[in-house]
């Protein structure tokens, strides 16, 4: 009885980290910053933008970490936070308590981005994606910020991104996103 | 509980040790069971507070539009359902055991990560951990604390190797990461569980301070016991040595009884033949040796008749027969014989009854007069100047009972301390001397105590040597209302 009670807990200890491990399709987003994008770039400071899916659990993480981050480097980056709205969801799709968390942000520009354009345009397909261009509009990380679905804490993602604002490198960084499927956009993908 | 004896308590009887040991796993026992059923409690309100952190936090997963419930609520439901329903059998079925404490801590121990998994891995959460390892301290069994704390770094080492961004953040994290992590669980065991060995170490003291408590009482109350037996057995003795000194006595009585009669027959003849020697023609030496005969033979017959008597007293064939009678009449009747006798001594004999005394009484007239002329035989027998009084004196009146006190007072010899002591013992005299002088073989005061005790009476002496003896009956007699006669005493 004992044994089966611990290979019934093991089981279901790693199959929740293994769902928890689990990073969303990849993005991959332009290497030079879209100026047709209704999105306009601040071309003083190197530019982040994170896609959120209103809905996502795990996001609620990475919007924390994202926090913290601008909390630091707040006049070296211009942050946008851009809420995927697909066609014809009701009202609380827009009025989400992420859109009200990050209406409440210091320094942070929220933009729903109605039938997800922006999602596309920047290549984002799952939420918490992130994207940070320099100043002269070239990639420089797109990946998540979290170590695991829903997960705070410490990360490789923030790690990267701090070294790109610090240092300037050259090379692109990336790293997993962890979090709810954009999709397209349009009904037909449910 | 070895471990928490004290060097004192090493020189205790055994039996205390052996006692102190299995009070104190009686109570860790009972300790146990008590904590296993509290947390069998606690480990289901977790288990429900994690689906409803999962439905509140985490209800669906979504894919674009669609969605699904979260896995995250499939997690709490089944898996912490499988977390916490094993231990909380454990606890319902055999609280108390080893098996059922290191799975109920393991459980609290994963349903802690559970609920740190469900919340995002928030540092608040991670507390929880902490508090578990102190709820566990109630077990106050330091090998729970570590089989607790080694599923906390197992954790840790398990998902440091296999999902480390999940634990540390990054990537390739140092493989000695874990030991940061687990070292401040280990913090917090040092100090829990040294208060759990304060914690048993007193509960030791109080075991083996309760074992000698109970050792000491059924010391006592063993000793009560064998005290108690030794007590019936000594009273059983007593009673069987009075059974039998009784029926020595009654033996003796009947011999003595047997004896003097058989001694009143011969002698009686003895005496009739005198009388008849007596009216014979004899010369003057021959009258003075029949006379002779006659008062050595009355004599013996005297001395027969009271052993007869005390003999019927000690075996309990006498009786006190009460009817009415006057007490003058009978102190009158006691006096007479002796008037002759005292004025030929010169002596004053004189009797008086006080003023308010009631003389119609109910009694045995009979022991009364007997033990009166016993008294004043006495008296006059031992007085060779001054006077003799037999007083009837009232002390008092209680429910139609007239209080008696008589008193026969003497100016003779009086008598020696020692000899007052032991006066009312039969043959009991005083000294030889005395003996040879006035004759008797002591019984007459013997019998005068025996008949009095039987009226239900006492009778008592004071005494000065050289300045005369009070003898005094204290009795109580009923007032003649009617005639009636009564047995009031007897074998």
């Amino acid at each position: 009885m004992m044994a089966i009670w611990v290979v019934v807990v093991v089981f279901g200890m790693r199959s929740l980290m293994l769902y928890g491990s689990n990073a969303g399709a990849d993005g991959l987003a332009p290497e030079r910053w879209p100026e047709s994008a209704e999105c306009r770039r601040d071309a003083n400071r190197m530019n982040l933008l994170m896609f959120l899916h209103p809905k996502c659990f795990c996001s609620r993480a990475s919007l924390s970490e994202l926090e913290k981050l601008q909390s630091h480097f707040n006049d070296q980056i211009s942050v946008k936070i851009i809420f995927w709205i697909p066609d014809s969801v009701s009202e609380d799709w827009k009025q989400c308590a992420l859109w009200k968390k990050v209406q409440g942000m210091v320094g942070v520009e929220g933009i729903q981005d109605s039938s997800g354009k922006l999602a596309s345009r920047f290549g984002a397909k799952t939420s918490g994606q992130v994207v940070l261009y320099d100043q002269q509009g070239w990639l420089k990380f797109q990946g998540g910020v979290t170590a695991m679905r829903g997960e705070e804490g410490s990360n490789a993602g923030v790690e990267m991104i701090k070294t790109v604002i610090r240092k300037s490198d050259s090379r692109i960084s990336s790293t997993p996103v962890f979090g709810c499927a954009l999709g397209s956009g349009k009904p037909a993908d449910i | 509980m070895e471990n928490f004896l004290q060097p004192s308590d090493l020189t205790k009887p055994p039996e205390v040790q052996t006692r102190a040991i299995q009070l104190f796993e009686q109570g860790q026992t009972l300790l146990c069971a008590t904590v296993d059923h509290l947390f069998a409690g606690l480990l289901v309100v977790e288990w429900l507070a994690s689906i409803v952190v999962a439905l509140v936090i985490s209800p669906r997963a979504w894919e674009g539009y669609g969605n699904v419930i979260h896995v995250h609520v499939y997690a709490a439901i089944f898996l912490g359902g499988a977390i916490v329903m094993f231990p909380v059998a454990l606890a319902w079925f055999r609280p108390g055991t080893v098996l059922t404490r290191q799975v109920v801590g393991a459980a609290q121990m994963l349903i802690g990560i559970l609920l740190i998994h469900l919340t995002g891995g928030r540092v608040e959460t991670h507390f929880y951990i902490f508090g578990s390892l102190a709820f566990l301290c109630s077990y106050q069994d330091w090998k729970v604390l570590v089989s607790a704390s080694a599923i906390v770094a197992a954790d840790h080492v398990l998902r440091g190797w296999y999902w480390p961004q999940s634990v540390y953040g990054i990537i390739t994290p140092s493989p000695w990461r874990w030991l940061e992590h687990a070292g401040w669980v280990v913090y917090e065991d040092i100090f829990l569980i040294a208060a759990v060995f304060f914690s048993r170490k007193s509960l030791a003291r109080s075991a083996m301070q309760h074992a000698e408590l109970e050792w000491t009482k059924a010391g006592i109350e063993d000793t009560v016991a064998k005290r108690t037996e030794e007590l019936r057995q000594s009273t059983e003795q007593a009673k069987a040595l009075a059974v039998a000194a009784q029926a020595a006595d009654r033996a003796k009585s009947e011999f003595l009884a047997n004896m003097s009669h058989e001694m009143r027959t011969p002698l009686n003849g003895v005496l009739g033949l005198a009388s008849l020697l007596e009216e014979a023609e004899l010369n003057q030496e021959e009258k003075e040796w029949v006379v002779s005969i006659q008062q050595c033979g009355s004599s013996l017959l005297g001395t027969i008749d009271k052993v007869l008597e005390l003999s019927r007293l000690e075996a309990g064939q006498m009786q006190s027969v009460a009817r009415p009678f006057d007490i003058s009449q009978i102190m009158e009747e006691a006096i007479q014989p002796m008037r002759d006798t005292a004025t030929g001594k010169g002596i004053e004999l004189k009797g008086i009854v006080s003023p308010g005394v009631e003389t119609r009484l109910v009694g045995d007239p009979g022991n009364l007069r007997q033990i009166l002329a016993n008294l004043v035989d006495n008296a006059v027998k031992f007085t060779s100047q001054g006077s003799v009084t037999v007083l009837v004196d009232n002390a008092g009146w209680d429910w139609q009972k007239q209080h008696l006190r008589i008193s026969v007072q003497d100016t003779g010899i009086g008598i020696k301390e020692e000899f007052r002591q032991m006066l009312f013992r039969p043959f009991v005299q005083g000294d030889g001397k005395s003996t040879r002088k006035y004759g008797g073989i002591g019984l007459g005061l013997t019998i005068c105590s025996r008949l009095i005790l039987l009226m239900g009476g006492s009778l008592e002496v004071t005494s000065h040597e050289g300045s005369g003896s009070t003898f005094t009956i204290c009795l109580d007699l009923p007032v003649q209302q009617e005639l009636e006669s009564l047995v009031v005493g007897g074998a």
